[in-house]
């Protein structure tokens, strides 16, 4: 009996399973905040604004920067799969970056290492080209899959900045060991780069290398930053409320613990 | 020095060219790379997931349901077909859904954690920085609030960048020293196992 595996718990009101309530109810908190702001923008009640972001504010200039030197735009989304934040986050991006390229003339290369991200990737850029009336000069040439393998993939990026030379570099997505491979092939050749992940060991590679750094939670925000849509602006109100919240809550914690008495509370979380 | 050993060797050296610029022979072994990682992966692919679904699933336990998503994976390939394309949205926004999915109901797992563990008391120094760097860093990532502007919320801001850096810097050293023993290791491999130069 001493190697037998643990039982699973059984569930609460057979939904709830044990660790796994006290998420539940913090989604559904903020499913509902977020629908009563975006509701709140949707019939036309002011919305606050975004604070400034430098490194969203300067994708247009990055873009500029490669149409006049008449050099390409890469793009990379990372490695994570369609399961990751970072890789969500990244798309609404990629549609901005991809609009702006087809607007100017200004060739995007996109690379990818997932293929169902890769498949996604492609969808979003072809629509972009369609969005802005140049749907010939979209090229599938350029929405790129190397290699399912983290090492493949970066050797390849790798390969393609060197020969190919872009002169802007974006990297946002989920980032992992390849981050610096890849932002150091841009800095040596004098790319201008903005990055973005939450992966907290690669955030310094991108600072050290990058011009311009999201970090963490601000790629969360930059599709409501990018679009300023007053609906999309409405769900990052609605997540400060809840950071608030949680703000709120740690102080509480704190207090608590310091009397000895947070034990109901952590158990509460638990849940 | 055997041929396994001088292949290996050879190649890490191919691919340390970059360092000096982008020629032959690192695109040489740039393409061995992605070449054998793509064949791997197809490999792996068949012998893990589309043999043993086939032949155990579907063959013996006669779940179809697992044929059924395997042919509406394979839906994604029509894709390459210009007329066609469209029907490939669908198993893409199938996967897109389950991803968001799947983040939510396992996202605030690991929150949760951090928002209790920072339930500590505030009894001593550490502690009391701790908790407050903690806030601050919290603070700079609201991004509506209207007194972000204030002459308050800027020093917030000032400081949790402050204290962001700090973190980041700490973190740089440790990843550079795990990546300097990653170059030991190859160059151990180097001029021990291959070159027999060192000891």
């Amino acid at each position: 009996m001493l190697f037998a595996a643990p039982a699973t718990p059984m569930p609460v009101l057979g939904i709830f399973y044990p660790g796994e309530t006290a998420g539940f109810f913090l989604i559904f908190m903020l499913g509902l905040l977020i629908y009563v702001f975006s509701r709140r923008a949707g019939t036309g009640k002011r919305v606050p604004s975004i604070r400034k972001i430098p490194g969203l504010e300067s994708i247009d200039e990055a873009i500029g920067r490669a149409t006049e030197m008449g050099k390409a735009v890469h793009y990379s989304i990372g490695i994570g799969g369609v399961t990751h934040a970072d890789t969500i986050a990244s798309w609404p991006i990629l549609e901005y970056v991809a609009r702006t390229c087809a607007k100017y003339d200004t060739k995007l290369v996109q690379t990818n290492r997932n293929y169902l991200v890769y498949g996604v990737c492609d969808e979003i850029i072809k629509q972009a080209y369609v969005a802005v009336g140049k749907p010939e000069s979209y090229n599938p040439n350029d929405v790129r899959w190397y290699s399912d393998s983290q090492w493949g993939y970066s050797t390849a990026v790798l390969g393609y900045m060197n020969r190919d030379k872009p002169s802007t570099n974006f990297m946002f997505g989920s980032f992992a060991a390849e981050t610096l491979l890849l932002a150091e092939a841009g800095a040596v050749l004098g790319c201008m780069q903005i990055a973005g992940t939450t992966n907290i060991l690669q955030i310094p590679f991108f600072v050290a290398t990058c011009d311009y750094t999201l970090l963490g939670e601000e790629l969360y925000a930059a599709s409501a930053y990018i679009s300023k849509d007053p609906v999309l602006v409405g769900t990052v109100v609605a997540q400060d409320i809840m950071k608030m919240l949680i703000a709120a809550v740690t102080l509480v914690g704190g207090i608590f613990a310091t009397f000895k008495a947070d034990k109901w509370l952590k158990n509460l979380f638990a849940k | 020095m055997n041929a396994q050993n001088t292949i290996a060797a050879v190649l890490t050296l191919c691919i340390l060219t970059i360092i000096w610029k982008e020629n032959p022979a690192f695109r040489i072994a740039e393409h061995l790379m992605v070449g054998f990682a793509a064949a791997h992966s197809m490999v792996r692919a068949i012998d893990n997931y589309i043999r043993p679904t086939l032949k155990t699933d579907v063959a013996h336990e006669g779940d179809y349901i697992a044929l059924a998503f395997m042919l509406f994976g394979a839906v994604m390939y029509f894709r390459h077909m210009p007329r066609l394309s469209w029907i490939a949205r669908y198993p893409m926004c199938w996967f897109v859904g389950y991803g968001v999915g799947y983040t939510l109901a396992y996202g605030p797992r690991p929150f949760i954690k951090q928002i209790t563990d920072t339930f500590i008391p505030f009894n001593s120094v550490n502690n009391v920085i701790y908790f407050t760097v903690t806030l601050i860093t919290i603070v700079y990532f609201f991004f509506t609030p209207r007194w972000r502007d204030s002459s308050l919320g800027k020093q917030i801001d000032r400081w949790a960048r402050r204290v962001m850096m700090m973190g980041f810097g700490a973190t740089f050293g440790n990843v550079v020293q795990g990546r300097i023993s990653l170059l030991l290791g190859r160059l151990q491999f180097l001029f021990r196992d291959w070159l027999g130069v060192m000891k």
